[in-house]
């Protein structure tokens, strides 16, 4: 096991830029996630983690090595694919034991740590099967058996749960995360899921157009996102921003229809500026005095939760409570954002202001 | 569909299938008439089974130059040599056209298939001139360089295709496994190749032991095949039907059995793997 | 982002990886076999012929040396040349047609599932295996005019009143010859259009069939759009191959009687290696060539246009 470092790595693909000078320090046994939408070049980033991609410029270094111009096959991690790419003409056995067969390590050893991965992975009664007899969840398993066995310093995930059902994607990501804490090893997991990345990370970085937006715990991304992409990508569902200005007091934020929500505690800077108010939906509440009359448009109770999607300062935004409120479509409620939970963010850079 | 449309399909069908298989059927009848009734009209039905003819063309007792199984194994020689070689070098090639970016790729790719159209009796004449100057007719190379080439661009587009089908994940998860490229293409590309080598195989092999043209030319009886072998015995003395047909029978056999069984595979070796 | 391995994406990755130059010098390493076999089997010909086409070259009498555009003179002067170029073509056409309609006809009831039909079609490979020798020699012989079963049992069941010596007549050699390419290809295209039948999904045929379509239109605007590829496969195989078709004819007519069924083919080996000129025969062989591979061309053009084979 070993820290990764990621400094200042740049890659282009022809003249179109993917990755955009990205650092990054892992530190060993850390589960960091890289999260973005498609196209921000985390897959690509953690290919040349990888060694499958070949770096323009930087440099990557595994523990004290560094691994920039060393192919994959001399880095010593381990990969779980998005499709699995299990070896279809190998049994699991097989498949999970090919790295250590390359390097010729003794049988009995190669024996030990393949039953100790399939142990951990509840794969001992399918050593004989093939990849094709399988199920998406039992080959998702051994795609990690093949990682475990080596033993490497470093897991790389690329979207490993993107090919199952939603039930099974709750339940890996649990076993993933259980795994990790008891193998304790340095892990890269690539997703486009914020969910996947807030319930597995130990830190979690967004990317966006091949930079990094934010690195941090995920509820230091929740609470205090570094701008409104990052605000916009972490939760669910989304946080909802409304255009407008901030009065000269400070105390109070005007949107663009003239509708006026108070604010606590704003920093000067803000005071009379253009900005963009974020609210999340969860941070909504019915207030018959303060709040603004809101025209339901559409109401999606889950059981758990009520969404309400609702006409707001000109616009329609989503709120989120968790009592059971009688609300039908085209009533009006008293909805005011929580003063303590509102974002403030420039109108023009998106960065956060507080 | 009604009764009469199905009646009729069917009736096509059988008698089209009376058709295809009569002239097979044929010669294995007649293969094991007794010589002396072999020819006679109206055709004989009830005869004695024999072998003689079978026996006959064995061990030489025709008015060929030379035993049939002699030739028969000159063409199973020639079919396995030509069909490993053209494995051998297309396998690699292959590869290199489904997986290896560089210049002129797909212009090599079109280039090899495009040598298809190249007529063998045209080829004749050079390979003839040219291996008469060396000393090299009579002798292996000059049949089975040849055969593995009219194998070759069925073989490399079809082992092309395969290998593109082969997710390229499954490769880069052995390189970060630790494989190099030669161990990739070891263990993982061709075990995953096997059916469509099969199938380039079987055509290969197909091509080289019915081939005539260049056999006819280039061999004269150290490497003489059994197609040329078969021409031979209508030649001089009359056509002889029982050790024609045996003959026949001997060298058709094989194919036919292959063909049977891997029916599939050999139908993708047929169309360039085109049609699974 | 990309995650799905696409095979163009595979190829950036792949070229990334390495140097372009590395790249470069291990596909032609690989390639290199295969390259030089076939070089020598179609490069070095072409070269040969092509020099050899403006020499007087006879493998037997003296006196070899260049003589400029004489032999493409004498190969265009020559009666027997044209002949065999409307031969060769009239061959070509005429078996390719009749094989790729009663193939698609064999392919159609084929695919009708009845108890026997997979049996049928697993015999229908048969033909495609037998060497073309033995199936031409076995013609010859079933042809014979006086111990023939075909002239025998046409005979018995009164179709013809006196026996018809099949090869001796330009016309019923050419339907001998035609007859004996259709019976040995067929089968062929109509399991190359049966695998591709077999592939034509359900969905659109019964929502056409919904909408009230009969089954020839059925036929032209669903099965037949999804049968394309494979027909176009079928055509240019079944094309090419017959413009190399040597031996089959070599054996069943030689050509004959005359000079009727001799194409190009037997024509370019007949002037080599019967008449030891091999000048002419390069010459011809180089015009034949020249011309098939513009045929060639616009053969793989039609491939490319209907199947994916030839794409990247």
């Amino acid at each position: 096991m070993a820290s990764l470092g990621i400094q200042n790595v740049v890659k282009s693909y022809g003249v179109v830029p993917v990755v955009r000078n990205v650092s990054i320090d892992v530190a060993d046994g850390e589960f960091v996630v890289l999260v973005g939408p498609s196209g921000c070049g985390k897959s690509t980033l953690l290919r040349m983690i990888a060694g499958l991609e070949m770096l323009n410029s930087g440099k990557i270094t595994i523990g004290s090595r560094d691994v920039s111009g060393l192919p994959a096959k001399s880095r010593d991690i381990a990969m779980v694919f998005q499709n699995y790419a299990l070896y279809p003409h190998m049994t699991v056995a097989e498949n999970m034991s090919f790295s250590l067969r390359l390097k010729n390590v003794p049988q009995e050893e190669i024996n030990r740590r393949t039953e100790r991965a399939s142990k951990i992975l509840g794969l001992d009664k399918l050593l004989d099967r093939r990849p094709g007899q399988l199920s998406g969840g039992q080959r998702q398993r051994v795609a990690m058996g093949r990682a475990i066995v080596r033993d490497p310093q470093v897991f790389l995930f690329d979207e490993p749960l993107s090919n199952l059902d939603a039930k099974l994607r709750v339940q890996m990501r649990t076993e993933i995360k259980e795994l990790h804490q008891r193998l304790r090893t340095t892990t890269v997991y690539v997703t486009h899921d914020q969910i996947e990345a807030m319930t597995m990370a130990d830190r979690i970085v967004v990317l966006h157009d091949g930079i990094v937006e934010q690195i941090g715990s995920p509820l230091e991304l929740y609470d205090r996102p570094a701008n409104q992409f990052v605000a916009g990508f972490i939760g669910s569902p989304a946080m909802n921003f409304i255009k407008g200005h901030v009065d000269a007091s400070g105390q109070t934020f005007v949107a663009e229809t003239g509708a006026e929500i108070a604010l606590k505690d704003t920093p000067r800077e803000v005071h009379g500026r253009t900005v963009t108010l974020g609210i999340r939906p969860e941070h909504f509440v019915l207030d018959a005095q303060n709040g603004l009359a809101s025209q339901v448009i559409v109401v999606e109770p889950t059981g758990a939760e009520m969404q309400i999607i609702c006409q707001f300062a000109g616009q329609p935004v989503t709120a989120v409570f968790h009592e059971r409120l009688n609300v039908r479509p085209d009533d009006v409620i008293k909805l005011a954002p929580k003063p303590e939970a509102i974002h403030l963010f420039d109108a023009a850079t998106g960065v956060a202001l507080r | 569909m009604s009764w009469l449309g199905k009646l009729i399909t069917r009736v096509v069908l059988w008698l089209a299938l009376v058709i295809v298989m009569f002239p097979i059927l044929w010669v294995l009848l007649t293969s094991f008439k007794p010589a002396e009734l072999a020819q006679a009209l109206p055709p004989i039905w009830d005869f004695m089974p024999t072998l003689q003819n079978y026996r006959d063309v064995l061990s030489g007792n025709t008015y060929t130059s030379q035993v049939f199984g002699v030739l028969l194994n000159h063409t199973i020689i020639v079919t396995l040599s030509s069909t490993l070689l053209g494995l051998a070098a297309a396998v690699p090639a292959a590869y290199a056209l489904a997986r290896v970016k560089f210049a002129g790729r797909q212009a090599t790719a079109n280039w090899i298939l495009s040598t298809i159209m190249f007529p063998p009796a045209v080829s004749v004449i050079p390979v003839f001139v040219i291996a008469s100057r060396l000393g090299l007719t009579d002798t292996w190379p000059v049949l089975v360089v040849p055969y593995a080439a009219f194998g070759l661009p069925m073989m490399i587009w079809m082992l092309r295709s395969a290998i593109k089908q082969i997710p390229f994940e499954i490769e880069e998860a052995a390189m970060v496994d630790g494989a190099s490229r030669g161990q990739i293409i070891w263990h993982i590309v061709l075990p995953l190749l096997t059916p469509s080598i099969v199938s380039a195989s079987l055509l290969a092999g197909m091509l080289a032991w019915n081939e005539f043209l260049f056999a006819l030319t280039l061999s004269r009886s150290a490497i003489k095949t059994a197609p040329v072998g078969i021409s031979e015995f209508t030649s001089m003395y009359g056509t002889q039907w029982g050790t024609l047909t045996a003959a026949a029978t001997v060298t058709v056999a094989p194919i036919l059995l292959i063909a049977l069984l891997l029916r599939r595979r050999v139908i993708e070796g047929l169309t360039f793997g085109a049609v699974k | 982002m990309t995650t799905a391995a696409s095979p163009l994406e595979a190829e950036e990755r792949l070229t990334s990886r390495s140097s372009s130059k590395e790249q470069a010098r291990f596909g032609w390493s690989m390639l290199s076999p295969a390259m030089t076999i076939l070089l020598i089997m179609s490069v070095a010909p072409a070269i040969y012929l092509f020099y050899v086409s403006f020499r007087h070259e006879n493998l037997l009498g003296p006196g070899s040396g260049f003589v400029g555009l004489q032999n493409y003179i004498r190969v265009f002067s020559s009666p027997e040349n044209w002949s065999g170029a409307v031969a060769t073509f009239q061959f070509v056409a005429i078996s390719v047609v009749l094989e790729l309609g009663l193939g698609l006809g064999l392919a159609l009831l084929l695919n009708r599932k009845f108890p026997e039909t997979n049996l049928l079609a697993a015999l229908f490979i048969l033909p495609l295996g037998v060497a073309p020798v033995v199936s031409a020699l076995v013609f010859r012989v079933l042809l014979d005019p006086a111990y023939g079963w075909v002239d025998y049992y046409l005979q018995l069941w009164g179709i013809i009143s006196d026996p018809i010596d099949w090869l001796g007549q330009p016309f019923t050699a050419w339907v001998a010859v035609i007859a004996l390419d259709v019976w040995q290809w067929t089968p062929f295209v109509a399991l190359i259009l049966l695998a591709g039948l077999s592939g034509v999904p359900a969905e659109p045929k019964e929502a056409a069939m919904i909408d009230g379509a009969g089954p020839i239109r059925l036929f032209w605007h669903i099965t037949l759009p999804f049968l394309r590829p494979f027909i176009a496969i079928a055509f240019v195989l079944r094309t090419i191959e017959a413009f190399k078709t040597f031996g089959s004819i070599f054996v069943l007519t030689n050509g004959g009687p005359g000079s009727s069924t001799e194409v190009i083919n037997l024509d370019i080996y007949r002037i080599a290696l019967q008449n030891f000129d091999v000048g002419a025969a390069s010459a011809l062989g180089i015009v034949f060539l020249l011309i098939l591979s513009l045929i060639t061309k616009q053969l793989l053009a039609i491939l490319g246009r209907s199947t994916d084979i030839m794409e990247e």
